[in-house]
């Protein structure tokens, strides 16, 4: 009873600044849930330079206890097959984003002029992808053909055409690049080529941006094409698979710790090495966070629905 | 006869011209057919490339002779297909995933954006966004190692994952969740609400912010409740962004997510665990060796999926909005 | 819309049949060429070969072989770039080796490799029988005998190989033709039998919980990992990582009681239980793995998991690397380390107790004994010769004959003195870090004198082979052991302390059976049977195990689930090949 008597009170209290229960109820509910997404990448962060000794005891971990030890971080750091596959997802993350950005981008628009006679063909063609595919073997025994299997470009080259991406650029190019724009710029003389780079490229940089940044993190977070066609090959496995692998099985794990313990390192416990990694995996994304945000909400990357 | 010579030359030059034109218009646009083309490239090798594999549904694979040699064997490896308990209970597990998806995942939502749009003060409105879209970029591997370390169940020799320390603090029994077939549906629902929610929301956002706000004050003059111009104002004006993403959900019926379930199942939930993508890699690649059957699966998996994308997409047609075709 | 679509699939059906005929065209065009190329090698093979030889043999082309083996850590990128043996190999035979590995799912991706054509040079599989007939019908592989026969001077050790008496028959069991060898047979005879179940001890909990006393039975042990939950440690940690290695469960609780629990698993005979005497008439092998007994076992099992006795992570975290430390912490108080190996007790105690504990002393640790239960103990069926990999060299590769150059080179009194010797070989003198670079990149860094690479082929226990001196079954049956040449005093104490222990049940434990059962082969629908089994009892178990599915009610649908994947056909299959082969080879 008591409690409920103190929530009138409350209410009457929040009623002065415009609050009421409705507003209580969901400014609980939305805090709740935004924590309920937060909190586990931040406990796993306190856990990751919380000694282990501490970090056994327990509790919910909102703080580091026992001050702040980078040691798991150097242990990981020591691992070269570690520090070589940061460097593959950098390059082929890199490489993979250019090329896709590039090809998608510029199918998108040649795609969105639907008066040129065959696009509307061709945008079927594309979209039908999304739906249909051979499969997985089918996939496999053709980059065996083409000499891609085991290979360093099998991560990089058959994503170039981003169909998801195709459809929200193409959308853009159809309903956002005002068409008038692009009609003046003619008038003044301005040939196809003109328009393109000095109309339409202007116009959509931020939207492009936005993709890239999207692109790039699809590919710095991909092990599947690691997985299925490359298996085993340590010398080009990508970050996120190394993360994989930590979670998972012990090989990885186990040469982590050698590394560590040849170092004269106390042998670190597996769960600490994996929040460490945990986190190395997650730091890029969160610095191309804020942009990513910023591009998203302003809704340019939802084509697919318009008002 | 005069009439036919006639119209045969007629013909022929019809095709001239019809040739001379088609080159004419390529010119015209030249640039555009440029622009199309290393995207046409990928297309054509990369995408209808593997379409070429698909044969091996219907045939017997022999290395020796190669896919195109291969014998044909009808429908031998659908009816295979049909007859493997394995298949029917993945089958079974990823529409009853979606399901609950749909059910829980779609309105959680619609409500969130709801919720949040309610928000009237500015910065915590923000903030509780920039919380909420963070998961969907984490990759699956990230997040279900989060989710391991959270669920973890406690053994005599340490405390387990943080959820079971509130449950043993309120006095439950610690749950071993991820061992729990008739829980794990509801780890992945649960789990992939926490992860699209906030970005799944902003469609609703962008709707959201189309609506006039003199709309609300006449309400407010006439009296209403902020709940009652909820329902009343917000919710008929985002219906058809809901109509459309509830569309595109349903068009994803038989589609499973790989990435979520793969890296969170084990042997202890495969009755209620194992789902399509994770049947076909098993049996494909990662362990099996029936390459004839892991295509055949596919390929009827594909050709439902394009019939409910069909339909779905003339529905969106009608409603009016901009589709994907 | 309607139209759109239309033109669409049309569109898309022009396609999709342009480039099919497009890569099919390329694709039987790389087929022809292949097949006239192969059929081109085999016919000038010869003339060339000898004119080759003749001239100089240096000017053999440099080529990269890709080398896949089972089970090594491949992480240490830099390590083993910096790996002095695979460097003198790679100079000798004037190659360079690329090295693939891996564990889970590694037989299955060679054998997707090699149907897709892009499979390792040389790469190994265990010994299937239909597998190897079927990839020789394919024309997957190479027939190696012919190689060799056709330059036998090229290939001396081998040539001398292929042509003992023993390597025929296994030829004629794989493949059916005595004189076809298409693989590099992995065969060896054991040093000491192996066997599991022997659940090793942390002392102090040990005392602390049963004064010291080390359970002799299936019902003490069951007693003691409750005890040890109710006093806040781990029971038992079985080494069951993924829930599908069920080795060490079964051999210690299963075993005992006359049953196992096992699906139909690696040798034939796995899962089974046989009556009437071994090698005669009367014998009969039985399918136990869903007998009332196994019941019971689960039912005692799943008491034990529910207790808190077994390790509750088995299964779901990835718990080889967490038992190790949670042993090393002291937190679990005893663990199956693997085989009956005095060897593995070695390195038991240095891996997980050693590594974690700075004062660390030999007494740490309790080895136990194999539980009896009535007086039984559980029974391991060995033949004394362990069937490893055998290596194959796969049609896709351009080089058969260079590749063979490599396999010669190892199998060479050469090659073995460079992988195996170490005290008295020459590579070890002013070279003291030498075997520590060359083994610590693959996860052995204990400087034990073995080396990694290629320690799978020739030989199944991974020790040096004699093949200059001896003819092939005796030099693979009596391998090299170094290991008393650089063992420390604590490591011979250490194998010499389990060596005792085991020594006192190991006769009880371990079953010879007639050396014919290592040429019983199974027919194809087998394995298939085999495989569903497995599969169907490591989701089963995993639930009755952990609780999850209730035993009484789920026994019956998992007797019923095997029937209806063939168990009884299975059964009858084994017994008929056993018959056939003791009809056979049983003289």
């Amino acid at each position: 009873m008591g409690t409920r008597k103190k929530s009138t009170n409350k209410d009457t209290m929040l009623a002065r600044f415009g609050f009421n229960f409705y507003d209580v109820f969901i400014y609980v509910f939305c805090i709740s849930f935004a924590l309920l997404c937060v909190y586990p990448m931040w406990y796993v962060l306190v856990a990751s330079v919380t000694p282990y000794e501490e970090y056994i005891k327990g509790g919910l971990m909102l703080w580091p206890r026992g001050g702040i030890d980078f040691q798991y971080y150097k242990a990981i750091f020591n691992t070269k097959s570690f520090t070589n596959s940061i460097w593959i997802s950098i390059s082929k993350t890199f490489l993979a984003t250019t090329l896709s950005v590039l090809v998608t981008s510029t199918m998108a628009y040649g795609v969105s002029k639907v008066h040129v006679k065959g696009m509307k063909v061709i945008n079927v063609l594309v979209v039908f992808n999304l739906f249909f595919n051979g499969g997985l073997i089918p996939q496999y025994m053709l980059y065996q053909n083409l000499n891609l299997l085991r290979t360093y470009w099998v991560m990089v080259i058959p994503g170039a055409l981003n169909i998801t991406y195709f459809i929200i650029m193409r959308n853009y190019f159809t309903y956002s690049v005002p068409a008038d724009l692009e009609d003046a710029a003619r008038l003044d003389g301005c040939t196809d080529v003109g328009v393109f780079f000095r109309v339409v490229i202007p116009v959509s940089r931020s939207m492009i941006a936005a993709v890239t940044l999207f692109i790039a993190v699809i590919n710095w977070n991909d092990y599947y094409n690691y997985m299925m066609f490359i298996s085993n090959k340590p010398s080009l496995q990508p970050f996120a698979w190394v993360l994989r692998r930590m979670l998972v099985d012990k090989s990885m794990m186990n040469t982590v710790r050698d590394g560590a313990s040849r170092l004269g390192m106390e042998l670190p416990p597996p769960m600490a090495l994996r929040m460490a990694t945990i986190i190395c995996a997650m730091l890029p994304i969160m610095l191309v966070y804020p942009f990513l945000q910023k591009h998203f909400t302003s809704g340019i990357t939802l084509g697919a629905v318009k008002e | 006869m005069n009439q036919s010579s006639v119209s045969k030359q007629n013909h022929s030059n019809q095709n001239k011209s019809l040739v001379k034109r088609f080159f004419a218009y390529i010119r015209k646009y030249w640039f555009i057919y440029l622009l199309i083309l290393p995207g046409l490239i990928c297309m054509i090798i990369f995408n209808y490339g593997t379409m070429y594999g698909i044969q091996l549904a219907f045939k017997d694979y022999s290395p020796k002779r190669g896919v195109w040699g291969s014998e044909w064997v009808g429908l031998k490896h659908f009816k295979e297909m049909v007859q493997d308990p394995n298949f029917i209970r993945a089958f079974k597990n990823t529409i009853i995933i979606n399901v609950y998806k749909l059910l829980f995942g779609f309105t959680f939502n619609i409500l969130l954006a709801l919720f949040i749009n309610e928000i009237k003060i500015r910065k915590v409105k923000s903030s509780i966004q920039t919380c909420v879209y963070l998961p969907y970029f984490l990759s699956w591997v990230i997040f279900s190692g989060l989710i391991r370390v959270f669920l973890e169940y406690p053994s005599a020799a340490d405390m387990g994952g943080v959820v079971n320390q509130i449950i043993s603090k309120l006095g439950g029994e610690p749950v071993d969740f991820l061992k729990r077939p008739d829980l794990f549906r509801g780890i992945l629902t649960v789990t992939n609400i926490i992860k699209t929610a906030g970005y799944s929301a902003i469609v609703y956002f962008a709707a959201l912010a189309g609506i006039n706000p003199t709309l609300y004050e006449s309400a407010q003059v006439d009296g209403a409740n902020r709940f009652d111009m909820m329902i009343h104002i917000t919710l008929p004006r985002i219906l058809p962004s809901v109509a459309v993403m509830l569309i595109l959900e349903l068009s994803g019926l038989f589609i499973s997510n790989f990435d979520q379930v793969y890296n969170l199942y084990s042997n202890y939930v495969l009755s209620t665990g194992d789902v399509l993508s994770t049947y076909i890699y098993r049996i494909g690649l990662g362990g099996g060796t029936q390459f004839e059957l892991s295509t055949a699966v596919n390929l009827v998996l594909n050709t439902m999926g394009l019939i409910v994308v069909l339909l779905t997409n003339r529905i969106i047609d009608s409603l009016d909005v901009q589709g994907i075709f | 819309m309607t139209r759109k679509l239309r033109k669409g699939l049309a569109v898309f059906l022009g396609l999709t049949m342009m480039t099919s005929v497009i890569t099919a065209c390329g694709g039987n065009d790389e087929d022809d060429e292949h097949e006239t190329e192969t059929q081109i090698v085999s016919e000038e093979e010869k003339p060339q070969k000898k004119t080759e030889d003749e001239s100089e043999e240096d000017e053999r082309e440099h080529v990269t072989i890709r080398f896949a083996q089972f089970g090594n850590n491949a992480d240490d990128i830099e390590g083993m770039e910096n790996d002095p043996v695979k460097q003198e190999i790679e100079e000798k035979v004037n190659i360079s080796l690329e090295y693939d590995t891996g564990t889970e799912g590694f037989d299955e991706r060679m054998q997707n490799e090699l149907f897709t054509g892009g499979a390792a040079d040389l790469f190994p599989t265990w010994g299937e029988t239909d597998k190897l007939r079927d990839w020789v019908d394919e024309e997957l592989v190479y027939c190696l005998s012919d190689i060799v026969n056709a330059s036998p001077e090229r290939y001396p050790t081998l040539n001398k190989i292929m042509h003992s008496d023993e390597y025929k028959m296994y030829n004629e069991l794989y493949t059916g033709d005595a004189e076809k060898a298409y693989a590099i047979y992995g065969i060896a005879a054991f040093a000491e039998p192996t066997f599991a179940g022997i659940p090793a001890y942390n002392t102090a909990i040990l005392e602390e919980v049963n004064d010291g006393e080390v359970p002799q039975t299936v019902e003490e042990f069951i007693d003691f990992t409750i005890k040890c939950a109710e006093s806040g440690y781990v029971g038992w940690w079985p080494r069951n990582d993924k829930l599908t290695n069920w080795n060490q469960i079964d051999k210690t609780i299963a075993g005992p009681q006359g049953t196992t629990i096992l699906p139909p698993k690696g040798d034939f005979w796995e899962g089974f239980v046989p009556t009437g005497e071994i090698g005669t008439e009367n014998e009969h092998w039985t399918l136990v793995a869903t007998s009332d007994e196994s019941k019971e076992v689960m039912k005692q099992l799943n008491e034990m998991y529910a207790a808190g006795g077994l390790d509750s992570g088995i299964g779901v975290k990835s718990d080889f690397d967490d038992a190790y430390a949670a042993f090393g912490d002291g937190r679990i108080a005893s663990m199956d380390f693997g085989f009956g190996y005095p060897a593995q007790y070695k390195d038991f105690y240095l891996n997980p107790w050693e590594a974690s504990n700075s004062d660390a002393k030999p007494e740490d640790l309790t080895l136990g004994v194999a539980p009896t239960h009535n007086g039984e103990h559980a029974k391991t069926y060995t033949t004394g010769t362990w069937v490893g990999s055998h290596y194959f060299i796969p049609t896709n590769c351009e080089f058969p004959e260079r590749v063979l150059d490599l396999v010669e080179f190892i199998a060479s009194p050469e090659g073995q003195d460079l992988m195996h010797n170490t005290v008295n070989g020459e590579y070890q003198e002013g070279r003291e870090d030498y075997w520590e670079k060359a083994t610590a990149p693959y996860g052995y860094g204990d400087g034990r004198c073995k080396y990694v690479w290629f320690s799978y082929m020739l030989s199944g226990t991974e020790y040096q082979v004699d093949f200059k001196n001896n003819e092939w079954w005796e030099a693979v049956s009596n391998p090299i052991d170094h290991s008393s040449h650089w063992a420390t005093e604590q490591d011979v104490e250490l194998m010499d302390y389990a060596r005792d222990i085991v020594s006192e049940f190991r006769d009880d434990c371990v079953v010879t059976l007639p050396a014919y059962y290592n040429l019983v082969s199974l027919p194809a629908e087998a394995n298939d049977i085999r495989t569903r089994l497995v599969d169907t009892t490591n989701e089963y178990l995993s639930q009755m195990l952990g609780g999850q599915l209730d035993i009484d009610e789920g026994w019956e649908e998992y007797v019923s689930e095997y029937e209806r994947l063939g168990a009884n056909d299975l059964e009858q299959m084994v017994n008929d090949a056993v018959k056939e082969a003791r009809e056979l080879y049983g003289n």
